[in-house]
């Protein structure tokens, strides 16, 4: 999508399977296979660095995170895309009526840190929660600034799901500065 | 590292298609594409 609005993309990703798939669909790009938490990148190699959904994949996010800032250069922007944490704090979501209503959305264990294995559609995969506190205490101690945060609406799609978002929104989007 | 997306990753492929899920389509891609200040030079992405 970057790449379409005329901005140079490099993509990493630890799954050849997925890098592959990037690949197909973006013959301009660069895409290698690396983990986020050793970026294979000189130092201030970038304007813009950018999460989308990655942090709750990762063991080490605060390794990961720093690896990050290292390489986005001086006045660079991380760009944050992530679950919030009271969705992570209770993977298995929904309370349902006996008539498949929704009633609420639980939240637990909020303030603690743990691993969670989530399924749905054939996906089988390792997630991680952390408190919202987590993130902004360690974003806050590489000296980043806070230039922007929303927790986003749906801005099309039908109704009713709309309106379920609006009850227990998924995502947060911060922008930190260096 | 067993954290289940090699095993994952084709029904992954298949569950986002071309425009992503209903939340990434609806919610998350308009502001990601419209973030304030984005640079146009370079741009890494994970």
């Amino acid at each position: 999508m970057l790449q379409a609005k005329g901005i140079p993309v490099v993509g990493i990703d630890p799954t050849e399977e997925l890098l592959a798939a990037a690949r197909r669909r973006d013959s301009r790009g660069e895409y290698q296979i690396a983990r986020a938490e050793s970026l294979p990148f000189t130092d201030a190699s970038f304007d813009l660095v950018v999460s989308y959904l990655t942090l709750i994949d990762i063991a080490d996010f605060r390794t990961a995170l720093k690896e990050m800032v290292r390489v986005l250069t001086p006045k660079g922007t991380l760009l944050i895309a992530n679950l919030n944490s009271f969705i992570t704090s209770c993977p298995s979501g929904w309370i349902k009526d006996q008539h498949g209503r929704h009633v609420h959305y639980p939240v637990d264990r909020y303030l603690e840190e743990f691993r969670e294995w989530v399924e749905w559609s054939g996906i089988r995969i390792e997630n991680w929660h952390r408190p919202l506190s987590s993130y902004i205490r360690e974003l806050l101690s590489h000296g980043l600034t806070l230039t922007f945060f929303d927790e986003p609406q749906p801005q099309s799609g039908d109704d009713d799901r709309r309106a379920r978002y609006r009850r227990a929104p998924w995502f947060n989007v911060m922008e930190w500065q260096r | 590292m067993n954290d289940g997306w090699d095993r994952s990753a084709s029904a992954w492929i298949a569950a986002m298609g071309e425009q992503g899920d209903w939340s990434r389509e609806h919610v998350l891609d308009p502001i990601m594409l419209n973030a304030p200040r984005r640079s146009d030079s370079n741009v890494r992405s994970t």
